[in-house]
């Protein structure tokens, strides 16, 4: 209730100030009139009388202001005027609140771009129902040591989703390739093979038509649903609504697109958003020998997302989850009983696994942001010293401190809201900008929301405090006295202050421009590194489908066009392999590899080693050295004896001591095919641009037929100029081949290199931001000490001083600020080199030419915004500078 | 006649006002007024410090305000007492003489 009444008065003083104050206005008047008349009614004369009462009111207008400040809504109406001054000002001053607004925008924007970044990465929770109750599950061993294939069964699956009672529900995916024909246009798309209740468990509702129903089987006739992502629907069909109900050829079966998903769902992997959703029973419906696949209890390739029971925590959900997996995998013989399931919260593991390169890329915008503050510090203290006759005036007439500080820290904060504005637009266009600078599968959703928002809001006022606070307090130290005897020690300090913080400016920039540079020398180093294949190599790489035909028509496709291709003109040569280096098929597959009386601690098992499938010619085509024995060739076929090349390290850790040429081993244990061992290639990197050297192998395709394989052209010309010719040529050959998709060896070792390149680009930016914003902030100090010097320099011009003397006496005063910046920069950046060790790769954190050439770039950009203000220096006329004052 | 300090008066004011308006409804001067009587002359209370108690009461639901016509047929504002002011003046009543109960008490203990 008093509430209410309070609220009422606050909004009535609020918003009818004319009345409230016409009313209190009256009121006074007529209790000094009543006044007056008790005083006549005492006998005075009208003049004593009216003297008398307004001695008793005491001022009209105090009164006032003290009835004014016992409103409810006073602090408002002051907080509003202040910000009608403070707008004043600012427009009063056109080119300060420029360039403030400007570096305030630069350097709140990077930071609110890096906090959607951030956000969007590793600090935001999945776009699912209760994500805050998501975890994730994967399989270590009982000791706890990490196992090789963390995954689930299909039974395990199915105990934990009928037994649980700590979770409300439980989904399984897998992620695999699906090949869809559209009209005449095959594609090869991710797909996400999901349980049938797994949009309904993580909650999400369609952008159009429907999701699954988690319906185990469907009706015989009924047609096979699949789901679009909604970047899919954008990108292949131009968001048409059309497409919804129409039927697709996906894996040979019609499939019908029964819905398409939120913009906002990207899938639960920050790393993949899959193009396309299909429910376990369409999946099996287009091969029904993956339903043998992957219900066997020894296949374990489901990952498992599960949503927590309200109030239980992910460790009772673990120890119940693990109880139930021991009683299942006991009773399956073809079970792994070593596998304990763990659970962990979705979010917590995100923050985990990406969290320290945030929260580093966090702090390097933070950096720029304090540039950007100390730029308009400096602006402020010049400006403050400028308005020291106003602030001592307005001293002088009675006003507080106190009330002059928040005067000042209101402008600051109108300040930092219009560039907040600016920087909210500068940011948008950052995000907007990022999708196109990465490749359409990742998962991330970078996007502007209430939480950026609100970053953007918190980073501004932290703004005003970092750069209001200083000139603040500085001017409240004016005194009405020193004030009158202008010109006498007053710019010292804050001229020592400006220095400090210019000097800081440009260290800083030296550190970020140092992080840039190593950056960029690790781009260098691991694209000029050898990684077991000629990257630099003209190559035309052709995935393609032969959905049709059988193994032995395959075979004779293999070899028929291995035969072909090679006469077509510009094509030097020709290969097939399962994968190439870095390919974006994880490069997982692995044989288990036995040899007799090596002791492999896997028991008969064998150890696993890695491998690809390559035909003949591999080797020559991709560049790969064949440093003993021979390479695979066209003798090695079904008929002849197993054969294999495995690369040095292989020979190191299988055979080591001895030659492994000659030597035999086993394939798939100690029962398995038995292997001769006939060449050995150079190490090379096999998944990643960095990666430790370890055992691979390659095996003759013609012996170890598998589904995928990748074509392999090099030439002299372009090789997208073959791609024509050469999807004719296989036509010609196989009509069942149909080419899905070509690439050159640039673009794919560009898509391999993604992650280092984005974050040369982000640094070097961030860095050359930072650069330019402590150019800026010396230059502004520069001009600043000039202007105030022109008396000075008109004295030493007229008693003889050459242009030229100016100029150099300028330049060399802030070349001695930028100069000290640069090696507190270097200083700063050799002490935090550990900081930077784990992201570099063939070059030092202190590499000396990197810090030689930062240095040279900085103190060139910094000279020159020198320059500028000492040229303008020169220009000085005596006369005028003498008469000036 | 002896001018107390207003940190004094601070709480005793808003106490001095409800229980001059329990009288009736009454304008600024009529409180003043009022108060000087009851208190024999004791506290005169300015404008200054009259007006912005009355205004804040008002806002806190305590007392209410009205334009109305003076003893002498003059426009004037009057205030009158709330139900939450009568239950305020209650409770100020009480708790004044705690205080000035246990003022007494520590100014007789030697």
């Amino acid at each position: 209730m008093s509430l209410l009444i309070k609220l009422r008065s606050f909004l009535h003083n609020l918003f009818s100030v004319r009345s409230v104050e016409a009313d209190l206005d009256h009121e006074l008047q007529s209790h000094l009139e009543m006044l007056i008349e008790e005083n006549l009614r005492s006998g005075m004369s009208p003049n004593e009388a009216r003297r008398a009462a307004q001695i008793d009111l005491g001022g009209l207008e105090q009164v006032k202001e003290q009835v004014r400040d016992e409103r409810l809504a006073n602090w408002l109406h002051s907080v509003i005027s202040d910000s009608r001054y403070a707008l004043r000002q600012l427009r009063k001053n056109p080119g300060f609140t420029t360039v403030a607004v400007l570096t305030l925008a630069l350097g709140i924007g990077v930071n609110i771009a890096m906090f959607s970044i951030a956000d969007a990465v590793a600090l935001r929770p999945l776009d699912v129902k209760d994500a805050a109750r998501i975890i994730r599950m994967w399989n270590k061993k009982v000791s706890g040591a990490y196992a090789a294939d963390p995954g689930f069964s299909w039974p395990e699956f199915e105990a934990f989703r009928s037994g649980s009672h700590s979770l409300s529900g439980i989904v399984a995916s897998d992620r695999r390739g699906v090949l869809l024909r559209h009209g005449e246009e095959t594609r090869q798309l991710l797909a996400n093979i999901v349980s049938p209740n797994y949009f309904d468990v993580l909650g999400i509702k369609p952008a159009r038509g429907r999701l699954f129903v988690a319906d185990e089987f469907p009706a015989p006739d009924a047609p096979h649903p699949i789901v679009f992502s909604f970047d899919f629907w954008q990108r292949e069909y131009n968001g048409d609504p059309q497409i919804v109900g129409k039927t697709v050829v996906a894996n040979q079966l019609e499939c019908m697109v029964v819905g398409i998903l939120p913009r906002t769902y990207r899938g639960t992997e920050a790393f993949l958003n899959p193009d396309v959703y299909v429910p376990l029973p369409t999946w099996y419906a287009m091969n029904s020998s993956e339903r043998i696949h992957y219900e066997a209890a020894d296949v374990r390739e489901f990952q498992l997302l599960g949503k927590l029971q309200p109030g239980v925590s992910p460790v009772q959900a673990q120890v119940e989850l693990a109880a139930i997996q021991k009683l299942v995998n006991d009773q399956l013989p073809k079970a792994d009983p070593d596998r304990l399931v763990t659970v962990k919260l979705d979010l917590d593991e995100k923050r985990q696994s990406l969290g320290t390169v945030v929260l580093l890329l966090l702090c390097i915008t933070g950096l720029v942001l304090l540039i950007a503050c100390a730029n308009v510090v400096n602006l402020l203290l010049a400006r403050a010293e400028a308005r020291r006759t106003e602030i001592a005036m307005r001293l002088a007439i009675g006003a507080s401190r106190l009330r002059l500080v928040r005067q000042l820290l209101t402008e600051m904060l109108v300040l930092a809201c219009i560039a907040g504005v600016f920087a909210y637009l500068f940011a948008d266009w950052i995000i907007h900008l990022l999708p196109s600078l990465m490749p359409p599968i990742f998962g991330f959703n970078f996007r502007m929301d209430a939480r950026t928002a609100a970053f953007a809001v918190a980073v501004s006022i932290l703004t005003v405090f970092i750069a209001g606070i200083a000139p603040a307090l500085g001017s409240m130290r004016t005194s009405i006295a020193a004030t009158a005897k202008e010109h006498a020690t007053s710019g010292r300090r804050t001229g020592r202050l400006k220095n400090v913080l210019v000097v800081v400016e440009v260290a800083i920039s030296a550190m970020l421009l140092i992080a840039a540079g190593l950056l960029i020398r690790t781009l260098i180093a691991v694209r000029s590194q050898d990684l077991g294949f000629d990257q630099a190599r003209k190559m035309l790489i052709v995935t393609f489908d032969n959905t049709g035909d059988s193994a032995d028509q395959y075979q004779a496709f293999l070899l028929q066009a291995l035969e072909r291709l090679p006469a077509a003109p510009g094509v030097q040569s020709v290969a097939f392999a399962g994968r190439i280096p870095m390919w974006e098929s994880g490069g997982g597959a692995y044989k288990l590899v036995w040899i007799p009386g090596f002791n492999t601690g896997w028991g008969e098992e064998g150890v696993r080693v890695n491998y690809t499938a390559v035909s003949p010619g591999y080797f020559s085509t991709i560049g790969t050295r064949i440093v003993r024995g021979r390479p695979i060739n066209a003798r090695d076929n079904q008929t002849s004896e197993p054969v294999a090349v495995i690369n040095e390290m292989s020979a190191r850790s299988l055979w080591p001591g001895q030659d492994p040429i000659g030597q035999h081993f086993r394939i798939g244990g100690s029962r398995g095919k038995d292997v001769e061992v006939v060449g050995i290639a150079q190490d090379g990197h096999y998944n990643e641009p960095i990666e430790d050297p370890r055992p691979y192998m390659f095996l003759p395709m013609a012996q170890d037929p598998s589904g995928d394989t990748v074509l392999l052209i090099s030439t002299k010309l372009d090789p997208r100029s073959l791609v024509g010719s050469i999807r004719s040529q296989l036509r010609s050959i196989d009509p069942n081949v149909r080419v899905l998709a070509t690439t050159t060896l640039q673009e794919h070792m560009r898509v391999a290199l993604f992650a280092n390149r984005i974050l040369v680009k982000l640094v070097t930016s961030v860095g050359v931001l930072a650069l330019i914003l402590a150019a800026i902030g010396l230059y502004g100090v520069i001009s600043y000490s000039v202007s105030r010097s022109t008396h000075e320099i008109g004295v030493r011009m007229a008693l003889g001083a050459a242009p030229s003397d100016i100029l150099w006496s300028v330049i060399a005063r802030g070349a001695t600020l930028a100069l000290t910046g640069v090696v507190l920069g270097l200083l700063a950046a050799v002490a935090f080199r550990s900081v930077m060790a784990s992201m570099l790769f063939g070059v030092r954190p202190a590499d000396p030419l990197t810090f030689v050439l930062v240095a040279f770039v900085l103190l060139s950009v910094t000279l020159l915004a020198c320059y500028v203000p000492a040229w303008r220096a020169t220009r000085v006329d005596p006369v005028v500078a003498l008469r000036y004052e | 006649m002896p001018h107390e300090p207003t940190t004094l008066l601070q709480g005793t004011l808003d106490l001095l006002i409800l229980k001059s308006l329990l009288a009736g409804e009454m304008h600024g001067l009529g409180v003043s007024r009022r108060i000087e009587q009851i208190t024999s002359g004791t506290f005169a209370v300015k404008p200054g410090s009259l007006f912005p108690a009355l205004h804040r009461m008002e806002e806190q639901g305590w007392i209410s305000s009205f334009w109305g016509d003076s003893e002498n047929n003059r426009r004037a504002k009057f205030y009158r007492l709330t139900k939450p002011g009568r239950k305020q003046l209650e409770l100020e009543t009480k708790r004044w003489g705690r205080i000035s109960w246990a003022i007494a008490q520590a100014l007789q203990a030697s």
